[in-house]
């Protein structure tokens, strides 16, 4: 498999635009042996996020401050979630970074699997990025098994989220899995 | 009959044929969402035409469970023997965005959210 692959609309953080940045490092084994830290994690980022968003009132040109925490902890979540899941190498660590951006907010997340699996993830995301995720949605839900990719079809679908791969060789036989996901925050 | 979490709450009142859901539901896979299942299962087994699945109270559902609803939607579908009845909350975001596409699979669920 090549050394460098990237999918979807990946972007390398520039950094110096952003008005927010956070980085969590975590051992992955901390998130498989107790689950209930994926969502743990992603509703203290949700929480301390969600602050930078006005209340229902008075949000007219943005999302309010209840919607960004309940949309930023379901994507969070979810793309945490996947990192506990598929995580080959326990000992190592699993990084959630958040950027708020002039008008989004990113959120990334990185992990380490085995060659076999970034194969199976290459795959997976490019059946993703074909298009038609609505179809792709359903279609997965009335066959009998495979869901995999789920996850990324709501927030494709339901949140509007934009979604960037990058799946790197990080040398000792593993690969590195990074999933940048972004969601709009401005309305017009 | 009730299914209790750390987080979550699911209780089936069988008189009223209504499944209702409280808390947050963050479950691995579906083998973890098994129990789930059976209740839903079962509910749709002695629901006599009529069965109600309240979400007001859930404040989260991961995709594992969206994925559980949606199969057990179209189950019932394919079952034919209950009109399903589906109540949001729409103040809680997951809802708002994510109920409707249960119609998606069968255009007989009613979905109310308000």
């Amino acid at each position: 498999m090549e050394t460098t692959t990237t999918l979807g609309s990946w972007t390398e953080d520039a950094g110096e635009n952003n008005l927010s940045d956070a980085l969590l490092r975590l051992k992955a084994a901390d998130i498989f042996q107790s689950w209930r830290r994926c969502s743990l994690t992603a509703d203290f980022l949700a929480r301390y996020y969600s602050y930078y968003f006005p209340y229902r009132e008075k949000a007219t040109d943005r999302i309010s401050r209840e919607t960004a925490e309940n949309n930023i902890s379901y994507i969070l979540n979810e793309l945490i979630e996947n990192t506990a899941k598929y995580s080959d190498a326990a000992d190592k660590s699993v990084e959630v970074t958040v950027r708020l951006r002039p008008s989004d907010i990113q959120f990334q997340v990185t992990n380490r699997v085995t060659e076999k699996r970034a194969e199976d993830f290459v795959r997976m995301a490019a059946e993703l990025m074909e298009g038609n995720t609505e179809q792709q949605y359903l279609s997965k839900l009335e066959r009998e098994v495979d869901s995999s990719g789920l996850g990324y079809l709501t927030m494709i679908n339901d949140y509007g989220v934009t979604l960037g791969f990058k799946v790197e060789k990080s040398g000792d036989d593993l690969f590195s899995v990074a999933v940048q996901a972004s969601m709009l925050w401005k309305e017009a | 009959m009730e299914l209790r979490g750390e987080d979550y709450v699911v209780t089936y009142a069988e008189s009223r044929h209504t499944v209702e859901f409280f808390g947050t539901l963050r479950l691995r896979d579906s083998s973890d969402y098994k129990p789930l299942t059976d209740i839903l299962d079962k509910a749709l087994s002695d629901s006599a035409g009529l069965l109600v699945l309240d979400f007001r109270n859930l404040q989260f559902l991961n995709s594992a469970g969206i994925n559980i609803i949606s199969r057990f939607v179209i189950s019932a579908r394919k079952a034919d023997t209950a009109q399903l009845r589906v109540l949001g909350n729409n103040e809680i975001s997951w809802q708002q965005k994510s109920l409707g596409n249960l119609q998606k699979l069968w255009d007989k669920v009613s979905i109310e959210i308000r």
